[in-house]
């Protein structure tokens, strides 16, 4: 006898009454759990929108505080610019000329000014006429490139490569001279 | 018919074999897992509680009042940027700024006007008739929310108003005021003008007054730089957004930056040490009043302008006292006053004639003690009616002879004299940065006009045109347009104005040279002892000019002078009106006053004498 065509769906709905259902599939049909996912579900949200709401609020307060500095800048500039117009108010003209007065200093006339004449050099001094510019040479890789790509292992060790090395595995250098042993392993006096 | 689908197992209809069911597994406890979920559930309830707080927490009431209203309404905060300032050429401030109020009263907040009114006009040193008008309903009968009352509410007053405001408050319902309202008073920050120099250079700054525009209080420049560079130094504002937090980061909001500004030429100690001379010397000739100018020759640039009598500016009583005493003749002498200058004039008649080829440096002139130029019409006499019989051109200019002139100005082509009044920037506005400024006028259309500009007359100049004209033969020949503003400020960046510039070429080079020779060697002469400087050769010419038939014109002495011959670094102006001491005569009032000018500013601008310049030449320069 021929097969009969069947749907996808019957073929799952036979299947399934035929093995039935795992026990980890069972757990998920019970009513309780369907609830839960439900309250999950809604708590992730609205603690999602919750934190938002939070940062939100955080920005305007942020904001409030920027705005507020800037209103003290504005503030302290205004202040600044009132204290400028006084400081020159104080330094002005006839301010300046009461203090020359108690101080009893007086207007020099030009007979009484010392003017010392400057030697200048030679006229033919300040310009010897063109020389032939040259040029810099190109500069070597040693100039841009860092030490470790240039040299050579033995150049490196007789660059000191080798105390490097006794640093990396932190061994005693015996270069160093310690006093501990003299002192009797104790510190101090 | 069609037959029923028959269900056909796979096994093609054998019986199904027997399978074994398994026995359910036994039912998990879900204790935790409803702990857990009513854990987030009731997270979640408090969310939402803490969220419908929100609607009715009174503290947030402002916020939710702001979510109704329309948000355009209050989307940004006004803060005022200052006038501009004026600082002299080495940035010492001639006009600055400084923090004060404006005071808004919301009326209908008073519960009894008149109390809050008597406290006010104390406070602010106001009439308190005024301050109730200003509080009365207009002519509907309505009353506005707010009235502005002052805008230059200092500190200290908005401190003591504050103070009062809270004493009231504090009555409860006894309160001349509504206490529950927080805009009875609203003090909203200003910036007003401050001139910290008080009356130095007062004439070249010039001073602001408050427009009555309303909604936006503004300073407007009057005079001077203050109006010449108005759009320049107009006060600003700037709109800090808020409640936007969102759409401004805090890079756009605009921090404060230095004030645009304009640097002057002028030099506040030179300014400082001509106008107590001027002043001195006012009072010492008996002067009505008088100008001295101090320039560069060479570039045109204005060093010094002062003016005596002048206003205080940082009195505004002592501004309206000026501008009462001399209503109608201006508010800076140098650029607005027009006045016939006399002899001064005759240098440029003289260097018209030798330019234009009319006479040689050899010319040599008979003085009879009057020349008929015109016929006998027109005669013209010496300022002494004397004769001096045959004089060269030094002689004509050391004795200042009116018909020796004549009769130069009769030798040049009388469309020349017209072309070169012209050029020398006659009759026709300097174009300096300062405002207002008149023209003059001169006329060369008849012969005795043009035989009187000879010696200074038949024109009208202002000071600051003769000084140009001067500062033309004295530099080479070059008519420079004089300039008070030397750089701007803008955006902390010192911006250079375009100066200096020149107008015109009016002479010849071998023209001036000759010119300053001769004037020069003219002041060796005795008339000008006065004016001598030892230790340094000046060039110069004084010049008394009155005229007899005009009863309202009064007598005019003119000293201009520069310095040192051949590198002119400085040219000084003095202009003295109505002198009443010495009779007058420039050569003894405003010659001594040139002279004392000179003999400090040589100091001032490190000028060596002769001998000191010419050692220095001699090193090999």
């Amino acid at each position: 006898m021929a097969a009969v065509w069947q749907h996808p769906a019957q073929m799952w709905n036979r299947a399934r009454q035929w093995r039935g259902l795992q026990a980890w599939q069972r757990f998920w049909t019970r009513r309780g759990v369907w609830w839960a996912r439900l309250v999950l579900v809604s708590a992730a949200a609205l603690t999602v929108v919750a934190a938002h709401l939070y940062l939100a609020n955080e920005a305007v307060v942020l904001w409030e505080d920027i705005r507020t500095m800037q209103y003290e800048s504005w503030q302290l500039w205004w202040e600044i610019t009132t204290w400028q117009t006084e400081l020159a108010r104080q330094r002005n003209a006839q301010a300046m000329r009461q203090a020359l007065a108690e101080q009893d200093l007086r207007w020099p006339a030009p007979d009484r000014v010392l003017y010392v004449p400057v030697a200048l050099p030679p006229r033919a001094a300040a310009y010897a006429g063109r020389i032939p510019g040259v040029w810099a040479p190109p500069p070597k890789p040693e100039a841009w490139l860092p030490a470790e790509y240039t040299r050579t292992l033995s150049q490196w060790l007789a660059q000191g490569g080798w105390q490097q090395v006794q640093d990396w595995l932190g061994l005693p250098d015996p270069d160093v001279y310690t006093d501990a042993g003299a002192a009797g392993g104790r510190a101090g006096p | 018919m069609t037959a029923p689908v028959r269900f056909v197992p796979p096994d093609g209809g054998a019986a199904p074999p027997a399978v074994t069911q398994e026995p359910p597994p036994p039912a998990r406890s879900l204790g935790p897992f409803y702990a857990l979920a009513g854990l987030l559930g009731g997270l979640a309830l408090l969310i939402v509680l803490r969220l419908a707080w929100f609607q009715i927490d009174p503290q947030l009431a402002e916020f939710r009042r702001f979510a109704r209203q329309d948000r355009g309404y209050m989307t940004g905060e006004i803060f005022p940027l200052p006038r501009g300032w004026i600082t002299d050429r080495h940035g010492r401030v001639l006009a600055g700024a400084r923090l004060a109020y404006q005071l808004d009263v919301a009326p209908d907040a008073l519960r009894r006007p008149g109390e809050v009114v008597a406290v006010l006009a104390g406070v602010l040193e106001m009439p308190a008739d005024a301050l109730w008008a200003r509080l009365q309903p207009n002519e509907q009968g309505q009353m506005p929310p707010a009235v502005m009352l002052s805008y230059t509410v200092t500190p200290r007053q908005r401190a003591l108003l504050l103070e009062w405001w809270a004493r009231w408050a504090a009555l409860g319902d006894q309160a001349p005021i509504d206490p529950a309202r927080n805009d009875v008073f609203r003090f909203t920050p200003v910036l007003v003008r401050a001139y910290p120099e008080g009356d130095v250079a007062s004439n070249v700054v010039g001073f602001v007054t408050l427009s009555d525009r309303e909604t936006r209080p503004m300073w407007v420049g009057n005079f001077g730089v203050e109006e010449y560079y108005d759009r320049l130094l107009q006060q600003a504002w700037v709109t800090i957004p808020f409640y936007e937090p969102y759409r401004v980061t805090p890079d756009q909001v605009p921090l404060p930056e230095p004030p645009s500004g304009v640097v002057l030429t002028i030099d506040r100690d030179v300014q400082n040490l001509v106008e107590r001379i001027l002043d001195e010397a006012v009072e010492e000739y008996q002067a009505r009043r008088g100008v001295i100018i101090v320039l560069q020759p060479k570039t045109g640039a204005l060093l010094a302008v002062a003016m005596s009598p002048r206003p205080r500016l940082d009195d505004y009583e002592s501004v309206l006292q000026f501008l009462r005493r001399f209503e109608g003749q201006g508010w800076n002498w140098a650029v607005e006053h027009t006045y016939e200058p006399g002899s001064v004039m005759k240098p440029i008649m003289l260097s018209i004639a030798l330019d234009t080829g009319a006479i040689t440096p050899d010319f040599t002139y008979m003085d009879t003690g009057v020349e008929y130029p015109c016929g006998g019409s027109a005669p013209v006499y010496n300022w002494d009616y004397a004769a001096h019989m045959e004089q060269n051109i030094v002689g004509c200019l050391a004795n200042s002879l009116n018909t020796c002139f004549a009769n130069i100005a009769m030798q040049v082509a009388p469309e020349d004299v017209r072309r070169y009044m012209e050029a020398f920037g006659f009759g026709a506005p300097t174009g300096v940065d300062l405002a207002p400024e008149r023209a003059g006028m001169f006329s060369a259309a008849t012969c005795p006009d043009r035989s009187r500009l000879g010696f200074g007359y038949a024109v009208s100049v202002t000071p600051l045109q003769l000084a140009m004209a001067e500062a033309a033969i004295a530099n080479g020949g070059f008519l420079m347009r004089p300039y008070v503003v030397q750089a701007q400020l803008i955006n902390g960046r010192l911006v250079p104005t375009p100066y200096p510039q020149v107008v015109r070429q009016v002479l010849r080079p071998e023209t001036a040279a000759l010119v300053n020779d001769f004037l020069a060697r003219a002041m060796t002469h005795d008339t000008y002892e006065n004016a001598e400087v030892p230790g340094y050769t000046l060039a110069g010419k004084t010049g008394t000019a009155f005229n007899p038939r005009d009863p309202d014109d009064l007598l005019d002495a003119t000293m201009v002078g520069w310095g040192p011959v051949g590198d002119p670094q400085f040219l000084v102006l003095v202009w003295l009106e109505d002198p009443r001491a010495n009779d007058g005569w420039a050569s003894l009032t405003a010659a001594p006053t040139f002279r004392r000018v000179v003999e400090r500013l040589v100091v001032i601008l490190g000028i060596p004498p002769e001998g000191a310049r010419q050692e220095a030449a001699y090193q090999g320069r």
